[in-house]
């Protein structure tokens, strides 16, 4: 018996007349940790997924094409100067959500950078620092498991439980590259197993092979997506999950409360009944579903302040066989550039190594350095011997940068979103920084026909949290500001990007926002 | 040219379903064996910018790229986004390939596929930099999306993969050691 049939078979089922405690709808970063939080307290509560249960050891190739409903399909049309990507550059499908398909960097957030207001000027400050949300960091990453450092250079109090994951060549290019331009850099923290690893709530896990496919789906559970670890415990704890079912309105009692969730499910629609909703569909679907339904809108702010990291990468080529696509991607990290001592901008970015597959690499190459016909065809055979490095840079909200619906109707006859996005002076200047940064550790390191591949990574923060119902869309802990029984816990209520890949940060957030539903429920009752 | 990389393919470190995917794709696109439907799309034309963006030499490789590119285009196969300033993906590609080949009859007098090599890049060369002058289309959004699906649709083949000395998803149990100048004897080399 398959892993998900060990789960499903076991699992509690409510009847859409059953007026569940609450509905989340999404089971990635966001909404898994509300539900198994939910259901450990006792509550029934039903997640809504718009994709599959996938069975990983069963289901999962080893291959880019094969791996591409794991990806958000449904299409979005991409708009501005710098229109970003979506389909497999961010949101995920399936339960798990795109954590199924994340890079497992597990970086936590700078403390500084939830304060960047207060530093800097611009951007905004966050409604929390960094000390209350450690509590949970810490929680999920002892949940999960991450490998990494017995010592974080950049933040000597830090240790992980598991020993780092090995360098792969990109990582051991660029650790040599960094040490002769005087950059410190450390194995990453990795929401990855490089020992066995249990907890009694979702067993055993396996280490990890390094087959370099994290992208694709961990065929193992050796990465640490919710599928293999909070959805797991939140089944054991009696929560009821829902795959290939797509949420698209809402139902309301007399006192302007949600009281059903409407979803279709291969077809049909159906109606569940509840009494509280955690909306966790990530910074895309999350807006467009309130903007499709109009609701929890009195701010304005529905959809609009949308970011997305800097992600250039620099790729080069060197004389070693490196086979970029062996071992965990991007297994080294450097933090040094957070705070640049020479930056011309506010705040900064992390930079990691950047192992690769073929077909990705292949398109990166093909689209971001405008190479065809024979000189695409030959650069094509430096496959084995190419490395990358890349960043995560801090993105700040700007009018010109939000999600609206267009009038062109999805093949569920919803309207498509269109987002637009143009990168502000910070961003490029941040970004023509890290590209000189990464080019002068690639050289040192002996890399040669070296290119920039400008892209945008990640999707933050179209529903921003804060105190002032006039600005934001959800309170600190992510209950709407005008619908009491809404709660929304995903990267859409982030207010800056943070340079820290993102899940880690929704993780926590999301725990101390059930939390907070909890007690709030408590003290009402 | 691919049994070696075939061996592999059928070998113990590949995984079962990796296998069973790599195998369909020779199968069912090799030989040129995609089904043939109607697309709409002018298909010797299509073929005749993909040989350009991705020229192979006789034999090499058993695929044709644009016959399974047309048959995504049918099957409106998205990857999930598309450019705000396009249409959608299908009426895109038709549309573009009309307008390259218009410029191909205006200023050259014969249809694109009619040029010879040297011809065809030229006009491929002002599309993809954007000074084709086509006044409905973004000229180098279309020619970026339809360089990326092509060489989505190369690189994925088995046959490329052995070009390219590709040995990722020979992997079981385990990868023994990884790091630089770490490849293992059976590990495929670029050709």
């Amino acid at each position: 018996m398959g892993a998900v049939a060990a789960v499903t078979c076991e699992m509690r089922r409510y009847s859409s007349d059953d007026r569940v405690d609450a509905i989340v709808i999404g089971t990635g970063a966001g909404g898994a940790p509300v539900l198994a939080r939910l259901a450990q307290a006792g509550l029934s509560v039903v997640a809504l997924e718009a994709g599959r249960w996938w069975n990983p050891p069963r289901d999962y190739a080893q291959d880019e094409v094969a791996q591409r409903e794991l990806y958000w399909l449904d299409e979005r049309l991409s708009a501005g100067a710098d229109p970003t990507a979506f389909g497999k550059n961010n949101s995920g499908c399936g339960v798990g959500g795109s954590t199924l398909h994340y890079g497992a960097f597990a970086p936590r957030p700078d403390p500084r950078d939830l304060c960047i207001f207060s530093e800097f000027g611009i951007g905004r400050d966050w409604p929390l620092d960094l000390s209350e949300l450690l509590p949970y960091l810490q929680e999920a990453e002892h949940f999960l498991g991450v490998s990494g450092p017995s010592s974080y250079p950049w933040d000597p109090g830090r240790s992980y439980a598991l020993p780092p994951l090995s360098l792969n060549g990109p990582a051991q290019l660029m650790e040599r590259g960094c040490a002769k331009v005087g950059i410190r850099t450390s194995p990453a923290p990795l929401l990855t197993l490089s020992q066995a690893y249990s907890q009694t709530e979702y067993g055993d896990r396996p280490p990890c092979v390094q087959c370099g496919f994290c992208h694709q789906g961990c065929f193992n559970g050796s990465k640490s997506t919710m599928d293999v670890t909070y959805v797991p415990l939140a089944v054991k704890s009696g929560a009821e999950i829902r795959p290939e079912c797509f949420a698209h309105g809402f139902e309301w009692d007399r006192q302007g409360r949600i009281s059903g969730v409407l979803y279709r499910h291969r077809g049909n629609d159906v109606l569940q009944r509840c009494r509280a909703v955690f909306l966790c569909a990530g910074a895309i679907e999350t807006p467009r579903l309130l903007l499709h339904a109009g609701i929890a809108n009195s701010s304005g702010q529905v959809g609009k302040n949308f970011m997305a990291h800097v992600a250039t990468q620099v790729w080069g080529t060197f004389d070693e066989e490196v086979r970029p696509y062996k071992g965990f991607p991007a297994s080294l990290i450097s933090e040094d550039t957070v705070r640049p001592k020479d930056a011309d901008f506010a705040g900064g970015y992390l930079m990691q190594s950047l192992g690769i597959v073929p077909v990705t690499w292949a398109v990166q190459a093909a689209r971001g350095r405008l190479l065809w016909g024979r000189p695409l065809v030959d650069y094509l055979r430096n496959l084995n011997h190419v490395a990358g490095i890349g960043i995560n840079g801090e993105c700040f909200a700007s009018p010109a940068n939000f999600l609206e619906l267009s009038d062109e109707l999805d093949g569920r006859g919803f309207r498509k979103p269109i987002i637009h996005f143009t990168l502000g002076d910070n961003e490029k200047k941040l970004r023509n920084h890290a590209d000189r940064q990464m080019r002068e550790i690639w050289s040192a390191a002996g890399g040669s026909d070296l290119w920039t591949c400008e892209r945008t990574a990640h999707v933050i923060g179209t529903c921003r949290m804060g105190t002032d119902p006039t600005e934001a869309v959800v309170d600190p802990y992510g209950q709407s500001f005008d619908v009491p029984n809404l709660w929304i816990s995903d990267n859409s209520t982030f207010p800056s990007a943070l340079p820290a890949n993102p899940a880690l940060t929704i993780i926590a957030l999301a725990l101390r926002s059930a939390n907070c539903f909890l007690r709030r429920l408590r003290g009402a009752a | 040219m691919l049994d070696g990389y075939l061996n592999l393919i059928k070998s113990d470190r590949v995984g079962v379903r990796t296998r069973e995917v790599l195998l369909d794709r020779m199968n069912a696109e090799g030989q040129g064996a995609v089904p043939k439907i109607e697309t709409g799309i002018d298909v010797a034309l299509l073929r005749a910018v993909v040989d350009r963006l991705i020229p192979r030499d006789p034999g090499e490789g058993n695929i044709e790229i644009a016959s399974v590119l047309a048959s995504q285009s049918q099957a409106n196969l998205g990857d999930g986004w598309r450019f705000a300033d396009m249409p959608p993906d299908r009426m895109a590609l038709e549309l573009g390939l009309r307008l390259l080949d218009d410029m191909a009859r205006h200023e050259n007098g014969a249809s694109f596929a009619a040029l010879q090599p040297a011809g065809q890049d030229a006009l491929l060369c002002r599309v993809a930099s954007g000074a084709a002058g086509w006044t409905e289309l973004d000229a180098r959004h279309w020619f970026e999306d339809l360089l990326a699906q092509a060489t989505e649709i190369y690189v994925s083949q088995p046959a490329t993969l052995a070009q390219l000395g590709f040995s990722g998803i020979a992997f079981l149990p385990k990868w023994p050691t990884v790091g630089l100048n770490t490849t293992q004897p059976w590990e495929p080399s670029r050709r």
